[in-house]
């Protein structure tokens, strides 16, 4: 069905930079403006997740130029999933950092977080594989500004190394984005099913579409193109590390699982084979990482790269029940490590220090912020009833279904160690009698921590709706033929 | 003359790997500069080797493909803005750490 829906949240996007820059000098006019196009980008999305409930595929051609040749914004239950959790994530982060005194200078900071928002919704809603490259490449510049702009020494470094190694991997992507084109002769997403049959040299089609997933890999943070999310995402300010590990690796995901899923099912089969034992490699290994970790949100950081790997795990299956999990995991995964971020942020406001060892007696001075970090973290470990269970216990399944029991074990032994740290860390955190006069708890980030727990306890409780989403959008994603019929015309 | 355009594109990936695997991040900018040209090349390698015309619309004759070359100006209109922000970040690093050698840059934990 034609609509101007899938484009409007990256539009709406740009428009917020424009506005907050234009208007957003002082503090009164910018938070009028930032939470104008915030609502906006938040209502639109749940626009379209709504339309597209029932299976309908909104495809907005820019310029009215027909696929393939233009450009096609497309929404369907897969995109739009992803978008919504997006807009969300952003949401509080946004919050967040309006309340921060480490975002500042903040009007600059605002324009970037709606950078960032612009290109994950364009990298979401696109058709077309270049500019899947283009926004990719737009949300990638926007968050190592984000890491960097406070401009310290640690900042700079972390911004630095991350900015290197994905402008390195996107420079591989434009090249096997120019060899896919030379193959099959188009870059629409829809198109590229057909073409993928009958190729003259598929061995060669399978080494372009390599460099592709490389680049998204490396923004899904999957071993071995993980090292530097926990520097990016440790060092950055709270609310950035909320965008960056609630949403930016979520696209990263979801770039994978369109790509190898727009094409022909060989090509899914194919790269299964590398990607699965990858992304129980990443589960166990990151993990482990955290475990060893004393500061907060090192550990946070390096369990959203374990996490990323159950995402992929059940991603590369290929199967409705892999796909459906994918989903899930992802939309539970990105609202419960945004709280707990949030968790870290309030805490670290309170302590001054990052390292949860140093954080004893916390149930004293803030029982709402420890009971808030207990859900959290239990969530994230994967305790039932809390949402990270039938998020985990979707990926478990989807293995077993697949027979894949080596990377069902690593995953298990992946669990166990996050619940490990988790408790181990709550425990430190939580126990002990507080010592000395420190800084009360900031009441205001305190609400967008637990209002985001609040989601992530809602999730728990209606799993069996979110579950049925996953799966509506896996089918969607798989069959593909309402998906070309939108996009290319009968 | 696309065997000339090949030996182009290999010296420029390789000289710009060779910069890359350098420990001074400004080698590491110019390094990176390359790789892009190179990669822009690919592109324009990807829709020049079928030897056809220009694609220029007056010619009556079916000329060669417009979108690589579409796609090689976005590459650069991208390239150059990424790779000022790199010079921009080498900048910060040189003047948070008085150095911009990168083994020395390398402090955060482990």
């Amino acid at each position: 069905m034609r609509s101007a829906l899938p484009i409007l949240p990256l539009l709406l996007g740009f428009g917020g930079v424009a506005s907050v820059l234009l208007l957003g000098r002082h503090p009164i006019p910018l938070r009028i403006v930032v939470w104008l196009f915030q609502f906006a980008i938040l209502a639109i999305v749940v626009l379209v997740l709504a339309r597209t409930w029932d299976g309908t595929i909104l495809v907005h051609r820019a310029g009215g130029w027909q696929p393939p040749v233009g450009i096609a914004f497309v929404a369907d239950r897969f995109s739009s999933v992803f978008g919504v959790t997006i807009a969300t994530v952003s949401t509080a982060a946004v919050a967040y950092a309006l309340l921060d005194a480490e975002a500042v200078p903040r009007q600059r900071v605002m324009a970037l977080f709606f950078m960032i928002q612009a290109g994950m919704y364009g990298a979401v809603f696109t058709g077309d594989l270049f500019n899947l490259y283009v926004f990719v490449e737009l949300f990638g510049v926007s968050s190592y500004g984000l890491v960097a702009y406070r401009g310290q020494a640690p900042h700079v470094e972390a911004a630095l190394k991350y900015a290197t190694l994905s402008l390195l991997a996107s420079v591989l992507m434009l090249m096997g984005i120019g060899s896919v084109y030379a193959q099959t002769g188009t870059l629409t997403l829809a198109a590229l099913h057909h073409a993928s049959v009958g190729l003259a040299s598929p061995p060669l089609y399978l080494f372009s579409i390599a460099l592709v997933l490389v680049a998204l890999t490396l923004k899904a943070a999957l071993f071995p193109l993980h090292f530097w999310l926990p520097d990016a995402h440790s060092i950055a300010p709270t609310a950035v590390s909320i965008v960056l590990s609630g949403a930016v690796v979520k696209v990263g995901g979801y770039g994978v699982l369109r790509v190898l899923f727009s094409h022909d099912p060989w090509l899914g089969g194919q790269v299964g084979w590398v990607l699965l034992p990858l992304a129980a490699v990443t589960a166990v290994g990151a993990a482990w990482m955290a475990f060893g970790q004393s500061d907060l949100k090192r550990f946070l950081a390096y369990s959203t790269a374990s996490q990323m790997g159950y995402v992929l795990a059940g991603g590369s299956l290929g199967t409705v029940a892999g796909i459906r999990a994918a989903v899930v995991y992802s939309v539970i995964h990105a609202t419960t490590k945004a709280s707990l971020f949030a968790v870290a942020g309030v805490a670290e406001g309170i302590y001054g220090d990052r390292r949860w060892d140093r954080m004893g007696g916390l149930a004293a001075r803030s029982p709402l912020l420890t009971a808030t970090a207990l859900v959290a973290l239990l969530s994230l470990a994967g305790i039932p009833p809390l949402a990270g269970f039938s998020g985990k216990l979707a990926v478990f399944a989807a293995l077993a279904a697949e027979g894949a029991w080596l990377s069902l074990f690593a995953l298990v032994v992946a669990s166990l160690t996050i619940l490990t740290a988790a408790g181990r860390i709550w425990l430190g955190m939580a126990g002990g009698a507080p010592k000395g006069a420190r800084p009360r708890a900031s009441r205001s980030k305190l609400a967008v921590a637990a209002a985001l727990v609040f989601l992530v306890v809602l999730l728990g409780l209606g799993t069996g709706p979110l579950i049925d989403a996953g799966e509506a959008a896996a089918v969607q994603l798989l069959d593909g033929r309402a998906y070309r019929k939108a996009v290319l015309g009968p | 003359m696309s065997w000339l355009l090949c030996a182009t594109f290999s010296v420029l990936i390789a000289v710009g790997i060779f910069h890359l695997l350098q420990r001074d991040a400004i080698r590491l900018v110019l390094g990176f500069s390359l790789l892009l040209g190179g990669a822009n090349l690919f592109l324009l390698l990807c829709s020049a080797f079928f030897g056809r015309r220009a694609p220029y619309v007056v010619h009556e004759e079916v000329g060669g493909d417009p979108i690589p070359q579409v796609l090689i100006l976005t590459a650069i209109a991208i390239g150059f803005g990424v790779t000022a922000l790199l010079v921009a970040l080498v900048l910060a690093t040189g003047q948070q750490l008085e150095t911009v050698d990168l083994d020395e840059v390398s402090r955060l934990e482990h």
